[in-house]
């Protein structure tokens, strides 16, 4: 493995007893023990020997890879399972072989690497990109993340604070019977991390670090107008609305263009407002871990620092993190541990208004590229508009003037004891917390401008605050036994948490000037204070059994009860079932090196999720004040509709799998096929307004996903070159069973409503207006359909429902945007001290709707626009592309509301990371046991058919039925970085 | 045994702190209040009465655009950088459909209020307390009254709608079918008659801003108008000048926000503006004014509103004013200004119609009936900070009612002294002429002056049939003089005299019928 001696950590065990050492640097080991002991030699990755001492006083072996890690110890729920024992759908990744990812969030570092598991980097804003999902995992309204376990504590809060260099082993479970013991939070899956654990008998001391540079490629910038083209394009507006719309110039009174299109050659390239906001940035970590463990005590800590600049100006992320991993055994039947780990994280500025709809990066690319963002002298301009545009701020100045500044200050801890009463029989408690607190500062100074309200400005400041404190306590027993060839391993568990919020905000207005950013500076002021909260508990317990080792069967139940619902409907099922057989180990299976193992598994169940608001079951009032005798007079009215019938969202889930290993070990192979139906999905359902009000929490309906997940890891080459390969594919499917009333979500507001959710189609799919051309000539516009707004040389959009004119009964499905399959190919290759790997991730089959066309696209010489809209239709005799409408007055919205111009399709394969390190010959160096450098490039290509910067974009994140949408988001850079890792 | 002493305390200290308590899992957001504990006194129906007349202000801060620039009293200043006014633009120019966001405001905010008013009388027939006969019969009385006014709106703009009388609790019953508007008019009629019963005529002025028993009759007696019932509509409006209301001297005081609840006030949607974030202000002269990056000089602050421009006086009412009269210059005003170097228009001064400007300068005409500088307190992101109240009905115009209910029913010469005492406070001449036909147009006219901008002259060319062709002709008036009118504006037809049903109620409730031409 890169970054550690080959021979040092291999562990030395006296069978029986808890005496134990490690190997050296040299592979050299010492071990006192008696004559007819035997002793255990075991190492991750490679097959267990035992020898007996026999009276030898020196013992040498060579230990054979496993290749396909079946003997490895994979951690699932509530505890360990050996890899060929598992009868569920577990992944297990080592955090070792990812640590040439730079990253900021752990996400980052999983692209590509699991079946089924799709990672993606959906803006690049430090900190904030990631969002995972699988199997495709969809739910209307209850969140797509799966649940995060940190060393057995479900995380409540950000995951993306949680440090990528703590990670040891992440075990992704797929299936119900995998994640069952999950039940009410794992319906989406369950990622269970494992931080580095300290191993006995040795002490070790790491140093990762690297260094890099971030840059946004050319790729997917939009292609804007120059100030030279710009210019023309306007100089031909106003001709055109001179001659269709009798304008005159109202300040002069006269028939002229206005005098900043009068000349465009006078104008070159101007001004690139979108590369103006953006640098090459640095992105910097050091971790340190000092791991050290005897019999009775094994420790692991790590301190790191990791800062990372955004490739915006004037934004970066910092984080501080430390982690103490310890236990301490007493004697062999007690285990006491305690974890402890604080993050201290800074965001500068990357909480501000930089992308999305109308914001800084937005409002930097319909700027008018005629001004230049700093003006001769120095001074910034206040404003970037030319004549008529709308009136928009500097930009640049905009982002060098931002002061929004969070700190976030976390604590994830726990404290366990587990003891062995009698033999095989344990009792495990836990206490879980997990703390936090963050506090938001935002100033905005006289300085500040916003889309349509140029500085100067009254400043303003805004402050938020919360805290919340999360704890959970489990208790666990825990019985293995084995009666001859049957072995059964019971557990029976309790558990309670509890999340608890406080939150706060301020808000402060008239600030006499911009001497003072603090709230008390200001004249006006308003807060609030608020909280919610949340408890769950759960009864759960499973069974183990195999005979013989070759049958497995599995069985768990778990019983939940969420304070989120109403009081009969508290409490939810959530049984699983699995099963497995070594087919391979039968004595009527042919032994040959050609198949090592044939596995076959399978598995069913159900899983729950309640990821719906803390207070959805009871109605409740919010303020509604009037005035009477002249002064506040209060009034409460119902304002949010309950639901005292809601309750568990459902999952049922079966899976079947075949595992493979061929040809002695090298080639291992697995296959999946899932099938997931959800009932009572939970949604905020649109209910007419009518009513009197708007929504209500419903478990509004039923809706199936499945697919095929296909993992293929081969070791190529093992001689002097090592090349290994790993490769994932899984296909996904959805489809709407039933919702309330057959009525469908979305699609029923004219603006910002581009997705639709109906029964028999996928979630969430694009909707919208078919673009069907132009109407080139008057005879044409006679003859065709029209929009209320139409006219010769203006947009048509289709029929689609045959009545003979264009309104939103026109609008239809546009595309899915949900991928049909995604991938991911890893290859690593070793020749004597050098290593190079390469990712690669991909995906296939989704439409991205480009929504950020409203603005880019919008020809009523507001903004600047993209080139492609200079070919407009003017006459007749000068129609245009065919694509392009004209800029007559009050008929240009119809182009800018959704329609199949802005829907692409999504299809990428991105090479991730390519990494070529150097592992030094270290023997002479007293204290460094092994150092190893490299250069890596993260995001190094990026192959798509979509135009815009980022393939992976969704802008909503979390939301289904809103997915695959791209309102401008924070580029995703390119990163060269060169690193090192020391072991002293 | 020491270990069974520590497994044991775990153990229990892990159960203490968890669900042995029976209402671990029962959680109620301490942020709220939930509504288990509230309907429980007298107290909390009186607030939530209240909270049943808020809507108001949600109608009256659109209603201008379905009300009045929907007529021939009123346009909008053509904002040529900024078209996202394109909604409203199209209510005025007769382009609207029924994905247009003010029509679905409206009728969003009339069924909070019935809803509310649902809740309440559901609630209040079912209280396990004692509540003294006088404070029910208030709380009643208003909340029929609100509710009635509510679908009064409805029907008037949307016609049959689905008619809701009890509180929604899930789903079911969320979605009705839509109900004749014949039936609507039956339910308003019936919750007018009630709350007529119980209310009393206002007790002191200035008023409080309930509702009281001047209101109602004044309301009811405009249902039986719009239904051509004008009998029924005399005796209602007879009572009202028995309760105490007087025109005030000068035409200007009735809508100053130093006289809110005056005398000649019969009802006024209430406002405040306090700068302290609570929501209770109006900002119906950001929108009357011209759009302008700098308010100074022209309101007394410095404000970059670009929300103004609209509601603007057309030049068919300017020029329906008679010569003499007082009102033209305290309806309306002149803003004259001048560009900016980025063609943005800068107020100066105010002037009065008549004006003429010298060269270089700018005139945009505004209401000046809610302008009443200088305004002290700026707007913020959630509110404008403006005091005005919008009058729902005055003394002038029940007057006006009674003068028209009377001649309706051919008796011509009892109106003469309301509709004269209108016009005298105006500085006119007095009317005369008793003949029917005569002084219903004299009467319709006088009408559209008194009440000019308050949002009656839509709903009065509907309901007196004269909508169709005065807009067209004003129609063709518009499109002549402004070359961004497309040529489809203004075609207006008997489909046209009510507005669509929002595309939203449509979609999510398949039993909803779409109003003809939608």
């Amino acid at each position: 493995m890169p970054g550690t001696s080959e021979l040092s950590g291999t562990s030395v065990q006296v069978k029986g007893a808890s005496t134990g050492t490690s190997t050296d640097n040299n592979g050299m080991y010492s071990i006192k023990t008696t004559s007819y002991a035997t002793l255990v030699f075991s190492r991750v990755g490679f097959k267990t020997e035992e020898v007996a001492v026999a009276n030898q006083t020196e013992i040498n072996i060579a230990l054979e890879p496993t290749g396909n890690n079946l003997d490895q110890v994979v951690v699932v729920s509530y505890g360990t399972q050996r890899q060929r024992n598992i009868t569920g759908a577990v992944q297990k990744v080592n955090a070792q072989e990812l640590q040439d990812i730079p990253a900021a969030e752990f996400g980052q570092k999983l692209q590509g690497k699991v079946a089924g598991l799709q990672v993606s980097q959906v803006t690049g804003r430090p900190g904030q990109a990631m969002t995972f999902r699988i199997r495709g995992a969809a739910s209307l309204g209850a969140g797509n993340q799966p649940l995060i376990v940190v060393d057995g504590q479900p995380i409540t809060g950000d995951v993306n604070t949680i440090n990528p260099d703590d990670i040891e082993t992440f075990s992704i479970l797929k299936d119900a019977s995998a994640t069952a013991l999950y039940g009410s939070r794992a319906a989406n899956g369950v990622v269970i991390i494992t931080t580095k654990q300290a191993k006995a008998g040795r002490t070790n001391v790491t140093l990762n670090s690297y260094y890099g540079w971030q840059s946004v490629p050319q790729r997917g910038r939009p292609d804007l107008m120059n100030a030279r083209e710009f210019a023309t394009f306007m100089k031909g507006y106003y001709e055109d609305k001179i001659k269709y719309e009798k304008w005159v110039n109202p300040a002069t009174g006269l028939a002229e263009v206005p005098d900043d299109y009068k000349n465009p050659e006078q104008y070159g390239e101007g001004t690139d407002w979108y590369n103006v906001l953006l640098r090459t940035a640095p992105i910097q970590n050091y971790s340190l871990n000092i791991t050290t463990g005897t019999e009775k005590v094994s420790s692991s800590s790590s301190l790191t620092y990791f800062d990372q600049k955004g490739i915006m100006l004037n934004t970066g992320m910092k984080r501080f993190s430390f982690r103490s991993n310890n236990e301490y055994r007493p004697n062999e039947k007690v285990k006491l541990g305690f974890n402890f780990s604080p993050t201290y994280q800074i965001d500068d500025n990357t909480r501000g208004p930089l992308d999305g709809n109308r914001q800084v990066l937005v409002g930097a690319e319909i700027s008018s590229p005629l001004i230049a963002p700093v003006n001769a002298d120095g001074s910034f301009p206040l404003k970037a508009s030319s004549y008529g545009m709308y009136a928009l701020p500097n930009y640049y100045q905009q982002i060098l003037n931002l002061d929004i500044k969070q700190n976030t200050f976390r604590l994830l801890g726990n404290v366990y004891a587990d003891i062995e009463f009698l033999k095989g029989l344990h009792f495990k408690t836990t206490v879980n917390t997990d703390l936090g607190t963050a506090d938001y500062n935002a100033f905005y100074p006289s300085t500040y401008g916003t889309f349509g309200a140029p500085p100067p400005q009254v400043a303003s400041a805004a402050q938020s605050s919360y805290n919340y404190v999360s704890w959970l306590n489990e208790n666990i027993l825990t019985y293995a036994f084995k009666v001859s060839d049957h072995s059964i391993d019971l557990l029976a568990g309790y558990s309670a948490q509890r999340y608890d919020i406080n939150t706060r905000s301020i808000n402060g207005s008239n600030f006499p000037n911009d001497a003072v950013p603090w709230i008390r500076g200001a004249a006006t002021t308003s807060g609030s204070t608020d909280n919610a909260d949340w408890n769950l508990a759960s009864w759960y317990g499973r069974v183990n059994y195999d005979y013989k080792g070759k049958y497995f069967i599995t069985g768990n139940i778990r019983r939940d009860g969420s304070s989120r619902f109403g009081s009969n409907k508290k409490w939810g099922y959530f049984p699983s079932a699995s099963a497995g057989w070594i087919i391979s180990d039968e004595s009527f299976f042919p032994k040959t090196k050609a198949i090592s193992l044939f596995k076959i598994r399978g598995s069913y169940g159900l899983t729950g999720n309640n990821n719906i608001g803390n207070y959805t079951q009871t109605s409740l009032l919010g303020a509604t004040n009037y005035i009477f005798e002249g002064s506040l007079s209060q009034g409460l009215s119902i304002t949010s509709l309950g639901n005292p019938d809601l309750t568990w969202e459902t999952s049922k889930q079966t899976d079947i799998g075949v595992e493979l290993s061929l040809l002695n070990n090298r080639v291992s192979f697995s296959y999946d096929y899932y099938r997931k139906t959800t009932e009572n999905m939970l949604y905020r359902i649109n209910i007419p307004f009518a009513s009197g009000y708007s929504s209500i929490a419903y478990n509004v309906g039923d809706f199936r996903m499945w697919g095929h997940e296909f993992q293929v890891s081969t070791r190529n080459l093992t001689s002097a070159i090592k090349w290994n390969t790993s490769f994932n594919i899984a296909f996904n499917d959805n489809k709407v069973l039933r919702l309330q009333d057959a009525v469908p979500i979305g699609g029923t507001n004219k603006y910002n409503d581009y997705n639709r959710t109906a029964v028999g189609r996928r979630i969430g799919e694009l909707w919208g207006y078919v673009f069907d051309g132009i109407y080139m000539t008057q005879e044409e516009f006679n003859k065709q359909p029209k929009e209320a707004t139409s006219a010769v040389g203006t947009t048509r959009m289709k029929d689609v429902n045959g009545d003979g004119k264009i309104d939103a009964n026109d609008k239809t499905y546009l595309g899915n945007p949900n991928p049909k399959y995604i991938f991911g190919i890893t290859n690593d290759l070793r020749y004597k001290n050098f290593d190079f790997s390469i990712v690669v991730a991909g995906q296939v089959g989704n439409k991205i709707m480009n929504i950020n066309n409203q603005n880019l696209q919008n020809n009523d010489g507001i903004f600047n626009m993209t080139r492609d809209m200079m070919n407009r239709w003017r006459t007749e005799e000068n129609p245009g592309d065919g694509k392009t409408p004209r800029t007559l007055a009050n008929t240009t919205e119809l182009f800018r509301l959704a329609n199949s111009n802005w829907v692409f399709p999504g299809d990428y394969l991105t090479i991730k990371n390519i990494a070529l390190g150097y592992t030094f010959n270290i023997s002479r160096l007293r204290y460094v046991k092994s150092a190893r450098i490299y250069a890596s490039v993260q995001q190094a290509f990026v192959f798509t058919k979509y135009p815009g910067q980022n393939p992976e974009v969704n802008d909503t994140r979390d939301s289904q039925t809103t997915a695959g949408l791209d309102n401008g988001s924070y580029p995703v850079p390119r990163t060269f970085m060169v690193g090192a890792n020391i072991n002293f | 045994m020491k270990l069974h002493q520590y497994i044991i305390s775990l153990f229990a200290g892990g159960c203490l702190i968890t669900s042995c308590k029976k209402d671990f899992l029962e959680l109620y957001p301490e942020g709220q209040v939930n509504v288990e504990n509230f309907y429980k006194s007298t107290k909390d129906f009186q607030q939530a009465v209240t909270g049943a007349y808020v809507p108001l202000r949600d109608v009256a801060n659109i209603a201008f655009f379905m009300d009045e620039m929907r007529s021939d009293n009123a346009h909008y200043d053509y904002n040529e950088k900024d078209r996202g006014g394109l909604g409203y633009e199209q209510l005025s120019d007769f382009l609207d459909d029924a994905q247009n966001g003010v029509i679905g405001t409206r009728y969003q905010a009339d069924y909070n209020g019935i809803s509310r008013v649902n809740v309440i009388l559901d609630r209040l027939a079912t209280i396990d307390f004692a509540m003294v006969d006088a404070d029910k019969n208030q709380i009643i009385g208003e909340a029929k009254a609100l509710r009635a006014h509510y679908y009064f709106d409805l029907v008037r703009h949307y016609g049959a709608v689905p008619l809701h009388l009890h509180e929604v609790t899930s789903t079911t019953g969320a979605s009705l079918a839509r109900t004749s508007a014949d039936s609507i008019y039956s339910q308003v009629l019936a919750d007018f008659n009630d709350a007529l019963a119980v209310l009393a005529p206002p007790a002191k002025f200035p008023q409080s801003g309930h509702i009281t028993k001047g209101t109602v009759a004044t309301e009811l007696a405009l249902v039986y108008m719009t239904l051509k019932q004008f009998d029924k509509a005399v005796p209602l409006l007879q009572s009202v000048t028995q309760m105490g209301y007087a025109l005030l001297s000068d035409y200007s005081s009735i809508f100053d926000p130093n006289n809110k609840n005056n005398t000649e006030s019969i009802f006024e949607v209430q406002y405040k503006a306090t700068g302290n974030g609570d929501l209770q202000s109006s900002g119906f002269i950001y929108r009357f004014t011209p759009v302008t990056t700098n308010t100074a000089s022209l309101l007394g602050l410095t404000y970059n509103n670009a929300n103004g421009g609209w509601n603007i006086p057309s030049d068919d009412i300017l020029n329906a004013y008679e010569s003499e009269d007082k009102r033209l210059d305290k309806s309306i005003a002149l803003c004259a200004g001048h560009f900016n170097s980025n063609v943005d228009f800068i107020p100066d001064s105010v002037e009065s119609v008549g004006y003429t400007p010298p060269a270089g300068v700018i005139v945009r005409r505004f209401i000046r009936k809610y302008y009443h500088p200088p305004y002290t307190i700026l707007p913020t992101r959630t509110e404008y900070n403006a005091p005005e109240n919008w009058i729902l009905f005055r003394y002038a115009d029940a007057l006006l009612m009674l003068a028209e209910s009377l001649n309706e029913t051919g008796q011509g010469a009892q109106a003469l002294p309301y509709l004269n005492a209108v016009r005298t406070r105006a500085g006119l001449q007095d009317i005369t002429t008793t003949d029917q036909q005569q002084l219903r147009d004299i009467i319709a006219h006088e009408r559209r002056i008194e009440l000019a901008f308050e949002n009656q002259r839509w709903p009065d060319l509907v309901r007196t049939e004269k909508a169709i062709s005065v807009m067209n002709k004003y129609g063709e008036y518009m499109k002549q003089k402004y070359g961004y009118l497309l040529p489809a504006a203004f075609t207006v037809t008997q489909n046209r005299l009510v507005y669509a049903i929002p595309f939203r109620e449509m979609q999510l409730n398949n039993k909803l019928v779409q109003n003809p031409g939608y």
